[in-house]
């Protein structure tokens, strides 16, 4: 009886626990839903031209590992549409951000299991995976190259960065012409404050503004959300305010430049607010991806943030009317400028034992051609920003471009001008990026240090964090040189820089 | 410490008889202990020499060979300021949490392997649940458990008057280390409780029979029976847990991921940032300085745990001298 | 010879010896007749506070089931767990997109297997190191305390390059293999210390019944250290069934093998904001541990001493 009893027991326990929270949940909900609230975005099917290669004929298991993110929303359907097209090929795909890649990709690449095609780790630098012989020249790969290289924009190309010893390795899938700062605010939580969205033109109508919505709030919601470091805010509050530059580098000097005042400012600004009581009171425990993660729930009115998760917030809220506009500056109506690079972002590379090059040829001649990318356009709604000017215009003529992502779009294409790039000066810089030492602490963790109170002196910390970067990079540049490469400091000055113009090859002749 | 740990000194000791079956015996002992000694090679033993031999290389851990540069690691490393503010960083989490995770967890294992209760099983799934939780999860729900925006810690000692305004547990320099240690404390009792259950079972209930007839109180019988008994395992136990409180990685990363500025950063998130991410400003990553970090660690907690070891062994000598003069 | 009684025939049914029946079983009928009105208070207000506690306690795991059944927009919004409409949407999504319905089998096999491979050997060699003086003895004993302190290090590397020398590498083996080298060394240190703790007059009954070395072992000792063996097996389960790195690199090649700890971080990585996606996917992956544990249990409480009278 005994023995019965206690293998009963568990069986009890196992019932009452798993069931005790899902019995009681039930039992206070009204309603179950097995179907999600919004189906995604509506978008049209996508299909795959015949190849032009030719492809193994037996069941194949092709691997794709990148960061994710916005790029499945592309691509996913794409390998929908692929295997429709090829029902011998499954490929494999893990969308998982860069964490997993940075550990998983050099793994693979060191015994030869490596994907068949992966986004390049953001700590290895594609020169050395080239040296190692990882990766393999797109060139000899995609039909009719030459053709297929011409449609992309001039600058998509660049020595050490996609061509390697004479040879092409990769493309950018994606352009940068991306604003990555902008205000996002509650369409409604503005209204009940009686705050106009003009009102955010200014810093001090920003800080105004907030300190209302708060008030209105009464403890339910704040009026500005911020983060652990508040990196993006103070950049982008700088930016406004007339702080160029590319990577905290002043270009037209060749130092770094996060001690300028308009950062300090804007550290003291939000350093204001936060006393003011109008910034969410977590704030300071939240990584920037939590805090963006939380919006949907409406605890704060204002938020700083590019549009990366934009379709993540479309679909998770459906329901919640949210807008997007510039940066707050000093003077209300005064424009500003954003830098971007003419090379595009998120590479592409095929691995150099891949067994099968074929397939991956097929997809990527797909991908960078202007089919490829307005799909790209389409299929992510305008959310991820074609390297092809030409896919835009296609997929804005097709309509297809959802509110959030056209809001984005035009402030960017308003505020983005071309900046100089080192590397289209001298290639050999790209031999400085695989020696550059990582600065700590970091600008993340000054600005930490900033908000929790930690560190005092904004203006001195980061001057010393400038001479830490400015040194690091003078080290690199030193160890670039021993082994060979033609750099100089010199080569990141840019002294005829205008940030409100384009930087253009005349430009880079006039120096 | 070898001694304590397994109490050689109470194994059998009258072997003497024939000499076939200790060679017999030895040859099974080796037997036995192959196996796991095989694994324990390959999968333990081996890497730990190989991380070792990285410690010495300048080598960011993808290209196939680094460059030996002897001792520069190290060398750099004890001039590294934010390694040692880690490194003791790491040493509250033991000193502080070890005793705690395993007072509490003795308390919930005593109580728990009551017969009479009849929930005990039940108690005790709860209590080993936080274990099972992934840390991620308790990383979010921390932040709103022990957040001042409708957190209900704040709230509830905000009703009962204790403070004025929140404490910003996670967010505030002065009280972030504490929060999480305690975090990980709560996440790992369940664990020291499975040791401390175990334990009990070694200590006859015949003893907690007798006592009761005696009419001794449960106080009683916990303090002059249950615990002298338990100590030798208690030690075992103490190292386990130990060693746990230097294994916080997911749970630092998911609550403060080492911040704000610094202030939680431990031992291993220290070592994860150096090996493996590339922060904001690029960076190669440095496999064989985080090497070395991990090792010089890795020692110095040996030393202080054999120097532990050398002074609970000489509590033990002289207790037992104690004993034997009293039974004499 | 009472006291020969194996594990199996204790597991698969009713014990035909009474004196392999632990001590609880045996000491509950007195001890239910002895129970007072004083007992029975006490216990009560024992098992409320007790609840109270443990409700505190789990409050993380319930706010994570309770997010599993709402909507990213509301994950956030106010303390009350219970939501108005339970979405399962999410565990759909989550089964769907981290492919547990596939990975589920193989992580079975990684689970099962690691645990007989660490959980045998842990026990084997514990026993030794517990319980005879041999040569050699202090150095193992040595070797295994010291590698409790030193790091762990960068395992990855040399044991990906193993297994792959191996010839393992893209198989479910390989895995298993390199899941059990992991944390059995605290099993072995717990093995050793219980067994040592075990009355040597059982072993001195057996060799006078003319048992062998293997015998005393498998039909004495062994079946008594369940509560040792229940704690190895649920460490070793957390460990293999979490394991995500290790598992994904070693099946890299072949996508087909992963387990799903890999498919749930995949899900975790990919959609990084997708809160109750997330905590529908933990779930699903706790509830494994949980049924293990419960089931394990009872053998935390098996006391040895009923065995040690005779």
């Amino acid at each position: 009886m005994d023995q019965h009893e206690s293998v009963a027991m568990p069986r009890r326990h196992l019932l009452g626990l798993l069931g005790g929270a899902g019995l009681a949940a039930f039992l206070s909900a009204c309603g179950v839903s097995t179907k999600a609230a919004s189906t995604g975005p509506k978008v049209p099917p996508m299909t795959f031209p015949h190849a032009k290669v030719k492809l193994p004929s037996g069941k194949v298991t092709f691997r794709w590992i990148d960061t994710g993110a916005r790029k499945a929303l592309f691509e996913k359907p794409l390998f929908a549409a692929y295997e429709k097209k090829h029902p011998n090929i499954s490929i494999k795909y893990d969308g998982t951000g860069y964490d997993q890649v940075n550990q998983v990709v050099p793994l693979g690449m060191r015994n030869g299991s490596a994907p068949d095609v992966f986004a390049m780790p953001s700590n290895v630098p594609s020169v050395t995976a080239v040296q190692q012989g990882w990766v393999q020249p797109i060139q000899d790969l995609i039909p009719d190259f030459n053709t297929w290289q011409k449609a992309f924009p001039s600058g998509s190309f660049r020595v050490n960065s996609e061509i390697f010893n004479g040879k092409v390795y990769t493309f950018p899938l994606t352009g940068t012409k991306q604003v990555s700062q902008l205000m996002v605010y509650d369409v409604d939580y503005l209204k009940d404050a009686g705050v106009a969205p003009s009102d955010l033109a200014t810093w001090d109508g920003l800080r105004q503004a907030a300190k209302k919505i708060t008030r209105k709030g009464k403890g339910k919601y704040y009026g500005l959300m911020g983060s652990q470091s508040n990196d993006a805010l103070v950049q982008g509050l700088a930016n406004a305010a007339g702080w160029y530059t590319v990577a905290g580098m002043d270009m037209k000097t060749g130092e770094y430049n996060y001690h300028a005042d308009e950062i300090v400012n804007a550290v003291e600004l939000i350093r204001a607010m936060q006393s003011d009581g109008s910034v969410f009171p977590d704030s300071a425990s939240l990584t920037p991806l939590d805090a963006v993660g939380r919006m949907p729930s409406r605890p704060a009115a204002l938020i700083c943030d590019g549009p990366f998760y934009f379709p993540q917030w479309d679909q998770a809220a459906p329901n919640w009317r949210w807008a997007a506009r510039q940066m707050p500056g000093l003077k209300a109506g005064q424009q500003y400028y954003v830098p971007y690079s003419s090379a595009g972002e998120n590479q592409i590379w095929v691995y150099a034992k891949s067994k099968y090059a074929s397939v991956a040829a097929d997809l990527l001649s797909y991908i960078g051609s202007l089919e490829g990318q307005t799909q790209l356009t389409i299929q992510t709604q305008g959310y991820l920003t074609p390297i092809m000017p030409a896919a835009i215009k296609k997929a804005r003529a097709a309509g297809s471009l959802a509110p959030h992502a056209k809001m984005a779009t035009e402030i960017s294409d308003q505020l983005c001008r071309l900046e100089p790039d080192p590397q289209i000066r001298n290639a050999d810089t790209a031999q400085v990026l695989t020696k550059v030492a990582s600065v700590h602490p970091s600008f993340d963790d000054v600005m930490q240090g900033l908000f929790s109170g930690q560190l005092k002196n904004a203006k001195a910390e980061l001057q010393q964090l400038d001479g830490r970067l400015n040194k690091n990079l003078d080290a690199a540049i030193t160890k670039a040189k021993k082994s060979g490469a033609k750099v100089s400091r010199n080569d990141y000055v840019f002294p005829n820089w205008d940030p409100s113009k384009d930087y253009t090859q005349a430009d880079y002749a006039a120096l | 410490m070898a001694q304590s740990l397994t109490g050689v000194g109470a194994a059998p000791a009258g072997r003497r008889r024939g000499s076939p079956w200790n060679s017999r015996i030895a040859r099974w002992c080796w037997l036995f202990a192959l196996p796991a000694l095989i694994l324990s090679t390959l999968f333990s033993f081996y890497p730990m020499v190989m991380s070792w031999w990285y410690s010495f290389l300048d080598w960011s851990g993808f290209t196939a060979k680094g460059n030996f540069i002897g001792l520069n690691n190290y060398r750099e490393l004890i001039h590294d300021s934010t390694f040692w503010s880690a490194f003791g960083r790491s040493f509250i989490f033991m000193l502080v949490g070890t005793p705690i995770q395993i007072g509490i967890a003795l308390l919930f294992a005593i109580v728990l392997n009551n017969q009479v209760l009849k929930l005990s099983p039940f108690f005790r799934t709860m209590i080993f649940l936080p274990v099972v939780t992934s840390a991620a999860i308790v990383g979010i729900v921390m932040t709103v458990v022990l957040g001042s925006f409708q957190g209900p810690v704040n709230q509830a000692l905000l009703d009962l008057h204790l403070i004025g305004t929140p404490i910003k547990f996670l967010s505030s320099p002065h009280t972030a280390l504490w929060s999480v240690l305690g975090i990980h404390v709560w996440k790992n009792i369940g664990i020291t409780m499975i040791y401390w259950l175990a334990a009990l079972q070694t200590v006859p209930t015949q003893l907690y029979e007798a006592a009761k007839v005696d009419g001794a109180a449960g106080r009683q019988v916990v303090r002059h029976i249950t615990i002298p008994l338990l100590l030798p395992f208690a030690i075992l136990i103490v190292i386990l847990t130990a060693k746990g409180a230097l294994h916080t990685f997911s749970i630092v990363q998911a609550t403060t991921g080492g911040g704000p500025y610094f202030s939680t950063e431990v031992i291993e998130t220290y070592i994860y940032q150096t090996a493996f991410a590339a922060n904001d400003t690029g960076g190669v990553p440095r496999l064989g300085y985080a090497s070395a970090a991990g090792c010089f660690f890795g020692v110095a907690t040996l030393l202080i745990a054999l120097i532990q070891a050398w002074a609970v062994r000489k509590v033990n000598t002289i207790r037992g001298q104690l004993k034997s003069e009293a039974g004499a | 010879m009472s006291v020969t009684n194996s594990a199996t025939s204790n597991r698969s049914g009713p014990p035909t010896s009474n004196a392999a029946v632990p001590g609880p079983v045996r000491a509950r009928l007195p001890r239910r007749r002895r129970h007072r009105p004083s007992t029975i208070i006490r216990i009560t207000v024992v098992s409320l506070v007790l609840l109270v506690i443990c409700v505190l306690w789990i409050y993380p795991f319930i706010w994570m089931v309770s997010a599993s059944l709402k909507t990213n927009a509301d994950v956030f919004s106010g303390l009350n767990p219970f939501p108005r409409i339970l979405h399962l949407e999410n565990y759909t999504r989550a089964w769907n997109q981290a492919d547990i319905g596939h990975y589920f089998l193989n992580s079975v096999f990684v689970a099962a297997f690691s645990i007989i491979i660490a959980v045998s050997s842990s026990a084997l060699i514990g026993y030794v190191l517990g319980r005879y003086q041999f040569r050699g003895k202090r150095l193992l004993i040595g070797l295994f305390a010291a590698a409790i302190f030193l790091p762990e290090g960068y395992t990855i590397i040399p044991i990906f390059g193993l297994i792959d020398k191996m010839h393992l590498t893209g198989s479910l083996w390989g895995v298993t293999l390199a899941e059990s080298g992991g944390v059995h060394i605290v099993a072995i240190l717990l093995f050793a210390g219980y067994f040592s703790r075990l009355p040597k007059e059982l072993e001195e009954a057996g060799r006078i019944d003319g048992a062998g070395f293997l015998r005393i072992f498998g039909s004495i000792y062994l079946p008594l250290a369940k509560p040792v063996v229940a704690t190895a097996v649920i460490l070793q389960f957390m460990h293999s069934w979490n394991d995500f790195l290790l598992p994904l690199v070693l099946t890299l090649s072949k996508p087909d093998l992963r387990t799903l700890a890999v498919g749930i971080y995949s899900f975790k990585g990919e959609y990084a904001t997708d809160w109750t996606g997330m905590a529908a996917a933990s779930t699903i992956a706790m509830v494994p541990i949980i049924v293990l544990f419960l089931f394990l249990q009872r053998y935390f409480v098996e006391s040895v001493a009923g065995a040690v009278k005779n």
